[in-house]
């Protein structure tokens, strides 16, 4: 066949993922925040390893500035706030990561079908999005931590649950977008079952938007987490978490000011580090803006 | 600077002005014009030292295909690119003398408007969406005179909107753009082009997005315009037959330098550069299929591989393996008329089939008695209309309105129509991605509607859709050997089975196996096009249809892809049933040919008699509609008015009453719907068959 | 339009019935009869009972619902324990406060917003621009119950500039005083709203500059400043009117950390203190308040952007 030949000849041979990464790396500060944040990892992982001290144990005298032996200085109980510090990342980690992957869990599934089917099944889960939508997070977070408590799995539950609207209504308006495109039309027209469109193709295309919210989100997660700490309804002590520090320096800012700017640089750093990763997930997957889903004035 | 005072705009009943020749100085001098983009993948020059000029009153075509540079050379003159990655733009863009790009920005953006005024192609996008489609045509007036008044200012406008053919313009001044149909608001860019009275008027693919007889209207408002204003026309297109039928002159441009120009008649009767040849070679033609098509192999120029020879040498039949082609970029010299950028000018005219050399003889028609594969009958379609809160129906759409279909075994049924005309919602339904609303659909015999369960899914392997868009109908995040393979997943063939039947697809429809783990990111159009080709054909289906297949391509890309379908066809022996609004494309695949308008058909027969002696008013206003590339006989057309009619609309009587040249005033058209019947060996649904001659 | 309208109000008015359960509900979730729920941990017998009468929590469910609900449309949403007042009493109090530090906090930020946003989209490659981002960064990154405190440490405690503590002054009667004492609060605030409303802006108006009919505007000759004003910011602002409506919804629903750092006299402070006690007669009353007003406020951006575009305005 003479047509045969004509049409391979130039090909781009690029793997995806070396397409991504290249995509990703573009972003200067994208892989700064790549790097930030898997500094931050490995500290809440090998915190036992790299804190100086028990973050517990209220060893040296208390609020003491930075010394050689205590480089942030100790708390108001004496306990050191590098240590503290280190430790604190396994709180905001695993309740930021923890609620957005809840939120992804429980919304996505939600948006894409809202948005598949249409109709009566898109204005019912609709609905049920714009009732969580009405509460701000901190508040809901706060009703549901008071009647359930305040632990670590509840706060992953009371955040995740005010993260599903998020990632509802990002899979729905993803779904909507490419619900009519040849590619989806084409699997019906093949007579694929209508449950196989959905999460094979739909959803498929749609991980790209996904993964870039659910780093968004966590870091919002991580940011309300704090808060809730701040008011005293966070993780319980004595566990350290960094907004439960600056709960506890609150009462010493006149005495020791630098108490309450560490944990709080710690909380900015690890949430920029989040935004940038978001920035170069975006870039990389090919997403546009983030879209209107954020909204975390605390 | 305006024709002062006098500029005004006269309606179109006045004498129009006469057409001074400059032949000195022309009013719009391109020179040694240079585009560079700053890419990842390094710095591409999209325009390569393009020279080119326009005399008042001339009409110059720039003809191309993707990625030639062609539109980007007029941005850039123009000083109206926008995007970020601009590096370099030099040379000179001369209006009227004047270089426009040795101007401060500032003052440059003063001409434009003025001295040369722009035409869009997707005029649904040119215009603000939240203005008032008169406020935006007035601020064109106003940008350049700033005493006018806004009283003053709306009276032009509203003479303008006559002029371009807006009906109740003092209506229309104050709708929006979404309540304009694509011709209307074409219409619209038109008035505001021609506002002031430009000395130059550049049209970028001003009828791409428009319906074929929308199209014919606009090229001649076009004309009007040109003729109103005595401008020097920039046509920007792809379409050979626009460049027949409204250039004075052309100029060919690949890979973002011009290798031929020309006065048209010479272009198409004599090409010197051998793409210029290939080019027209490529081009299937409404007179007679040509058995295959001569298609250019290869992809259009990917501009980021630059090579020190000529860029076309990769496709070219002639300078193919000659080292001065490979190492040497030739340079635009004078000859003939006109000038050609190529070693071995002269010898390209060899390439253009001879029209006795051409196979005069069609490929053996297929017997219309060979047994069916898709029997259709009165198969309807009709969408409700829900509007308010409860969506309560309020009216419905016939999109399919009582239509039979029968295609053969092995043959190739072609439908065509215009947007709207419910093509796309009949291919459909033959694969129940909608439920007709009436009918029934037979599928080898057996009846799709019916069936259920196991019978369905069989008889959905049987029916196969390959679709217009080939960046949208593969799935980006699957590799195109496991889109290919969907269909065979689907019917639950084991996994090394699919694989090995799709490696031999590939194969036949010329692509590389090994590259079936690849993205289809990474391919061209025409090779996506190749791969949803193997998806249809992977279950063995006894017909597929094509939803335009060729539309979304370049006309190089689109030849080959004719000629592989009816390459599979011969060797396979599957029935096609070929969705186009092209009619050239369908005259070159289809046996059979049925014309759809508004839901239903209006005429149908063999290929051959109904393009040669069309019986509906409709069929011939098309075929008339169609610019033909051959500037020897450009005709004195009658197009369509109006737009494609609105499906929504209850009418009685013939459907093509409003827009038919012959039944808009009689009353048997009125009273009575025509049906089909036989008229002069094919099928026709008029009244008055016998007139359309 | 009036189809349009009719469905957005229906939309409403199903969320605000739903809403309206779930808060009533939520009392029911509380372990412990109702009744003594909402009067309060260390309520009274006759306390008890009463509220017990109110609720008629003797009669079916759905009955008690609609109690509940007429109670709360005529103001009568029961008896705060802990202040001896009716809960209305105790909202009506703190709502003044909250709304004056949410309308300061929202002008704050789109004073800062509709610049920043306006010069990142225009001249993304200029110097200023590059710091405006940095800025978008660093307040998108600082949490702002985190930047509350480094304000109170430098301006309050370090400085004595301003009061460390926040507090309700009405703005019309002592405008001094009243900035004097809500200015941190509301920079607390401001500053991260600021940020996602400029970053929004600045997305939604660079891909409007990059659609097609901007080119056919300046192809037509009309002046630069003319086509990002008339043009581009008239599309642009549609899709920011929305954002712009959730941060001001957020902030009337009472910015709870931030208030309780302040010491801020508002609603948030007195949710959070409410549940700190126990008092959830006042909580229930506080949350219907916050998603009533929340629901109002998008209904209402959402009219205003329908009127805006002509595409929904006309369909």
């Amino acid at each position: 066949m003479a047509t045969l030949s004509m049409a391979s000849e130039r090909v781009r041979a690029r793997s995806g993922a070396r397409t991504f990464l290249s995509r990703y790396a573009r972003s200067r500060s994208a892989v700064v925040g790549a790097i930030g944040l898997l500094v931050i990892v490995v500290c809440a992982v090998a915190a036992p390893l790299l804190a100086p001290y028990d973050p517990t144990a209220q060893s040296a005298g208390s609020l003491l500035g930075p010394s050689g032996s205590h480089w942030l200085g100790t708390d108001d109980l004496g306990r050191d706030i590098l240590s503290r510090a280190i430790y604190g990342a396994r709180a905001s980690l695993t309740v930021g990561c923890g609620s957005a992957a809840l939120g992804a869990l429980l919304g996505v599934p939600l948006g894409v079908v809202a948005g598949y089917l249409g109709r009566w099944t898109d204005s019912v889960s609709m609905r049920f999005v714009d009732l969580l939508l009405a509460v701000p997070t901190v508040l809901l977070a706060l009703v549901i931590t008071a009647v359930i408590g305040a632990s670590r799995i509840n706060l992953i539950v009371a955040i995740g649950v005010a993260a599903i609207p998020q990632f509802a209504r990002l899979a729905r308006a993803a779904t909507l977008s490419i619900r009519d495109r040849d590619f989806v039309v084409a699997s019906r027209g093949m007579g694929a079952s209508t449950p196989d469109t959905m999460f094979r193709t739909v959803l498929l295309n749609l991980l790209g938007p996904i993964m870039v919210q659910l780093v968004i989100t966590a870091s919002l997660a991580v940011v309300v987490e704090a808060g809730l700490s701040v008011l005293g309804l966070g993780v319980p002590p004595p566990t350290p978490s960094w907004g439960g520090m600056l709960q506890e320096a609150r009462g010493y800012l006149y005495q020791s000011p630098t108490f309450g700017v560490f944990p709080g640089l710690c909380l900015a750093i690890t949430v920029f580090c989040m935004d940038r990763v978001g920035h170069g997930l975006r870039v990389a997957v090919g997403v546009e803006s983030a879209g209107a889903t954020t909204r975390a004035v605390i | 600077m305006r024709a002062a005072g006098s500029g005004r705009l006269r309606p179109a009943t006045a004498e129009p002005h006469p057409v001074e020749e400059h032949p000195g100085e022309p009013a719009l001098r391109i020179s040694d014009l240079v585009v560079e983009f700053s890419t990842p993948a390094g710095t591409v020059r999209a325009v390569d030292h393009v020279t080119y000029q326009v005399a008042r009153g001339e009409t110059l075509a720039v003809v191309g295909e993707t990625g030639s540079g062609k539109s980007v050379t007029v941005l850039a003159a123009l000083g109206l690119l926008s995007a970020g990655n601009v590096r370099r733009v030099s040379g000179r863009a001369e209006v009227a003398g004047q270089d426009l790009l040795a101007l401060p920005a500032r003052e440059r953006r003063t001409r434009l408007g003025a001295d040369v005024a722009m035409i869009f192609q997707d005029p649904m996008s040119a215009l603000d969406p939240v203005q008032r489609v008169g406020d935006q045509i007035a601020e064109a007036l106003r940008a350049h005179d700033r005493a006018l008044t806004a009283r003053t200012a709306r009276a032009r406008v509203l003479e303008l909107l006559t002029l371009v053919g807006v009906p109740q313009p003092a209506i229309r001044y104050d709708q929006y753009p979404h309540q304009f149909s694509g011709g209307m608001c074409q219409r619209v860019v038109i008035a505001m082009a021609i506002a002031n009275r430009p000395k130059v008027l550049i049209a970028d693919e001003p009828t791409t997005a428009l319906d074929v007889s929308v199209q014919a209207q606009i090229l001649e408002l076009l004309r009007l315009a040109a003729r109103e204003t005595g401008a020097a026309t920039v046509l920007i297109t792809h379409d050979l037959g626009v460049v027949a039928e409204m250039a004075d002159r052309a100029a060919v441009m690949y890979a973002g330098r011009i290798v031929e120009t020309a006065p048209v008649a010479r272009i198409f009767d004599r090409p010197q550069h051998p793409y210029t040849a290939s080019l027209l070679a490529s081009l299937p033609r409404l007179d007679q299929p040509q058995g295959r098509l001569r298609a250019i192999p290869g992809q259009p120029p990917d501009l980021r591989e630059r090579s020190a020879g000529c860029a076309f040498a990769p496709r070219c039949p002639i300078g193919g393996d000659r080292p001065e082609c490979r190492t040497e970029r030739p340079v635009l010299v004078a000859r003939d008329d006109g000038a050609v950028a190529c070693h071995h000018a002269g010898q390209a005219v060899t390439l253009l089939p001879q029209p006795d050399a051409r196979p005069s003889v069609a490929p053996p028609a297929r017997p219309d008695d060979a047994p069916a594969v898709v029997e259709v009958v009165g198969l309807a379609k009709v969408f409700p209309i829900r509007r308010g809160l409860l969506a309560r129906t309020v009216a419905t759409a016939r999109a399919v309105d009582g239509v039979d279909l029968r295609i053969g075994h092995g043959s190739t049924l072609g439908l065509v129509g215009e947007s709207g005309c419910g093509k796309s919602t009949l291919a459909r339904s033959l694969l129940r991605l909608l439920e007709p609303t009436a009918g029934s659909i037979r599928i080898d015999g057996a009846d799709l509607l019916r069936a259920n369960g196991r019978q369905l899914r069989r008889l959905r392997q049987r029916v196969q859709m390959v679709y217009q868009d080939p960046y949208s109908s593969l799935n980006p995040r699957l590799s195109v050997g496991d889109n290919a393979a969907e269909p065979l997943r689907l019917a639950g063939v084991p996994r090394t089975q699919r694989r090995r039947t799709v490696l031999e697809l590939f194969e036949k429809v010329g692509l590389r196996p090994e590259h079936a783990d690849r993205l289809p990111a990474e391919f061209s159009g025409g090779q996506r096009q190749r791969v949803a080709i193997a998806r249809a054909l992977a279950p063995s289906p006894a017909v597929v249809i094509f939803d335009e297949p060729v539309s979304a391509l370049d006309v190089s890309v689109q030849a080959q892809v004719l000629n592989l379908l009816r390459d599979l066809q011969d060797e396979t022996g599957v029935a096609y049933l070929f969705v186009s609004h092209d009619l050239s494309v369908v005259r070159q695949m289809a046996d059979t040919v049925a014309v759809m308008y508004l839901g239903a058909i209006v005429e149908t027969g063999a290929a051959s008699q109904l393009y040669r002696r069309p019986r509906h008013p409709y069929t011939r206003a098309l075929l008339d509609s169609i610019p033909v590339p051959d500037p020897s006989i450009r005709r004195q057309r009658v197009p369509l008015t109006g737009d494609p009619p609105d499906p929504t609309a209850a009418t009685t009587g013939c459907r093509f009453r409003s827009r038919c040249p012959l039944g808009r005033e009689r009353a048997a058209c009125a009273d009575r719907t025509p049906e089909l019947r036989q008229v002069d060996g094919r099928w026709t649904a008029c009244h008055f068959a016998e007139e359309v001659a | 339009m009036s189809a349009y309208l009719l469905r957005r109000v229906g939309q409403f008015l199903v969320v605000l019935v739903l809403a309206s359960i779930a808060v009533w509900a939520m009392v029911y979730a509380l372990p412990g009869d109702a009744a003594t729920v909402l009067a309060g941990p260390d309520a009274s017998g006759p306390q008890i009972a009463a509220t017990r009468a109110r609720l008629g929590l003797d009669k079916p469910v759905v009955v008690q619902y609609l109690l509940w609900v007429k109670g709360a449309v005529t103001g009568h949403l029961g008896q705060s324990f802990y202040s001896a007042d009716s809960v209305s009493h105790t909202l009506a109090e703190r709502i003044p406060a909250t709304v004056q530090l949410a309308v300061l906090g929202m002008l704050l930020a789109l004073l800062i917003a509709i610049p920043i946003g306006t010069l990142i989209a225009l001249r993304p490659r200029s110097l200023l621009a590059r710091l405006l981002h940095g800025y978008l960064t660093a307040g998108l990154a600082i949490p702002s119950f985190w930047l509350a405190l480094l304000l109170i440490i430098t301006l309050a405690v370090r400085t004595h500039a301003l009061p460390a503590t926040g507090d309700y002054v009405n703005f019309w009667q002592h405008p001094v005083a009243a900035l004097r004492w809500s200015i941190l609060p509301a920079i607390a605030v401001a500053v991260h709203g600021s940020c996602i409303i400029a970053r929004f802006l600045a997305t939604s108006l660079s891909e409007v500059m990059q659609r097609d009919f901007i080119r056919t505007v300046r192809a037509k000759g009309v002046r630069e400043s003319r086509v990002v004003i008339r043009h581009a910011m008239r599309n642009a602002a549609l899709p920011t009117v929305t954002v712009v409506g959730i941060q001001l919804g957020s902030l009337l629903g009472g910015t709870v950390v931030i208030e309780a750092l302040f010491n801020y006299p508002g609603l948030g402070r007195l949710l959070y203190t409410s549940i700190g006690q126990r008092d959830y007669a006042v909580v229930q009353g506080g949350v219907l308040f916050v998603v009533v007003v929340f629901l109002v406020l998008n209904l209402l951006v959402d009219l205003l952007y329908a009127y805006l575009d002509p595409r929904i305005r006309l369909a």
